[in-house]
């Protein structure tokens, strides 16, 4: 996982100089928490840390990305219970557009890993 | 080697200009007429060094869509035993029904030049007077000009190959040998026998050593009497100290590829040849693709040859787009235009994630 991120942002940093780029990483926060992955994202690129500026976003749902979806569209989910197993496909148009929605107004029972995504996702302009 | 193309007012090419290098990959997207190049190249090595009627290969609703012009351009720069060539072949369209016909066509080279106009053929050899002779305009000149000079390029023109191998084409008889291989490959049997007969039996060996590096088990290609005259070509592989033998039709698609594809480095490659090869790669595994890279690049370096590869596979990419790469470029239905990749020195991506994300055109 290091070496991808820190080859992707490698990626990001040459082509960002002369095109309007965004990198967008999606990892799952597994039976950790959100604050563990950032760290590890951070260690990832030592004396050389993401900048302010750059268009690096981190999307990191806890427990799984499943969490958000059935979240998103409604169901009540914890983010510590396995959901990795439900078959979602069909509700990521629906989770796709609240989570949009949500970027300027997020419910009061928003789940932490998806409140920190949408901070997050300012970073993109 | 071709050194220069020129196409104007031919499908998507409107003053497209093309430089090729001896090693040269060409990249890109559907629809920016790398396909349409190779068939040009096949049309002009057609009616300019075999002879073929011109309205055979060029029809007149083959003129560029948005332009309303009845004339075809190409020229075709070479080097050919270290002397540079021009040649330029203008078609018109004439006549009722409408089909293309020679206009205008000139070859100039070693001193030489063959000039075709107005109806008029003129010839002047190396110090020679001028000749003129009234010439028929549904074929080129060059293809029956007799001045040594002309032949050495007609010669090179001629022996141009562009290859879109099928492999379910090629069979296992041949029933006499043949000179030219088509550009299926479709007669590679009667092609080897001819190759055979024609090189040293150490060439063939070096053909047939690449082979056994490539091809598990791999021993041997025996030519058999078959009857008439005729003659069919097995593939012996050793398995446990026996040797069995497979006609080369039974042989698997990518098995045939191989084959077909040494050859081509061995005995068209070597000989100083220009080789255009279509997608390459269809047929063979990955651990097959660099091995037979590497002999050509090596064959194009040692023996003034020149390879053009058409092709969007990762490797291929990989190993040849950051130094001999070329993209066509076409922006909506509009003209090809050609740019060296450039790829990205400072990104860790390769060319072929590069291309994957396109940011190849950045």
């Amino acid at each position: 996982m290091r070496e991808n991120y820190a080859r992707a942002v490698g990626a990001y940093r040459a082509r960002a100089k002369k095109a309007s780029t965004a990198l967008i990483v999606v990892i799952d926060a597994d039976m950790g928490d959100v604050e563990r992955r950032t760290r590890q994202l951070r260690e990832a690129l030592p004396g050389d840390p993401r900048r302010g500026d750059e268009a690096i976003v981190h999307f990191i749902p806890r427990r799984h990305v499943e969490t958000w979806i059935l979240h998103l569209t409604g169901e009540q989910v914890d983010e510590t219970s396995d959901y990795h197993h439900r078959d979602v496909d069909s509700l990521i148009p629906d989770a796709a557009a609240n989570f949009h929605q949500w970027s300027t107004t997020p419910p009061a029972d928003c789940l932490h890993s998806i409140t920190a995504a949408l901070q997050e996702a300012a970073r993109l302009g | 080697m071709l050194t220069r193309l020129y196409i104007d007012n031919f499908r998507c090419f409107e003053k497209f200009e093309w430089k090729p290098g001896r090693k040269q990959l060409i990249l890109g997207r559907n629809g920016t007429g790398k396909t349409s190049l190779m068939w040009v190249i096949q049309a002009l090595v057609e009616v300019a060094a075999h002879g073929e009627r011109v309205d055979k290969w060029f029809r007149f609703d083959q003129r560029t869509r948005w332009l309303d012009q009845s004339q075809m351009t190409f020229e075709l720069d070479a080097l050919v035993r270290d002397r540079s060539y021009s040649y330029c072949l203008t078609l018109a369209l004439e006549g009722t029904p409408p089909h293309m016909a020679v206009s205008r066509e000139e070859l100039t080279g070693a001193g030489a030049q063959l000039l075709f106009e107005e109806g008029s053929l003129t010839a002047r050899s190396a110090g020679g007077r001028p000749v003129t002779l009234k010439m028929d305009p549904s074929r080129t000149t060059l293809a029956t000009a007799g001045d040594e000079a002309f032949a050495a390029f007609r010669g090179w023109l001629g022996g141009i190959s562009c290859w879109h191998p099928i492999p379910e084409l090629m069979g296992s008889r041949a029933d006499a040998p043949e000179d030219a291989i088509r550009v299926d490959l479709s007669n590679f049997v009667g092609w080897y026998w001819s190759l055979v007969k024609k090189y040293a039996a150490d060439e063939n060996a070096a053909f047939l050593n690449d082979l056994r590096e490539s091809l598990s088990g791999f021993d041997q290609l025996v030519l058999k009497e078959a009857g008439g005259g005729a003659k069919i070509l097995y593939a012996a592989f050793r398995r446990n100290a026996q040797s069995h033998t497979i006609p080369f039709s039974e042989l698997s698609d990518g098995q045939k590829y191989l084959i077909c594809f040494y050859a081509i480095a061995h005995f068209v490659i070597a000989e100083g040849g220009t080789v255009i090869v279509d997608e390459p790669d269809n047929f063979i595994s990955l651990s097959e693709i660099q091995p037979w890279l590497n002999r050509i690049e090596e064959m194009a370096d040692d023996h003034k040859g020149q390879v053009i590869l058409i092709s969007h596979h990762p490797e291929i990419l990989n190993q040849w787009a950051p130094s001999y790469g070329v993209q066509f470029i076409r922006e909506g239905a509009g003209p090809v235009r050609v740019e060296k990749f450039k790829g990205d020195p400072e990104s860790p991506l390769s060319a072929a994630e590069l291309v994957a994300r396109g940011w190849d055109l950045d």
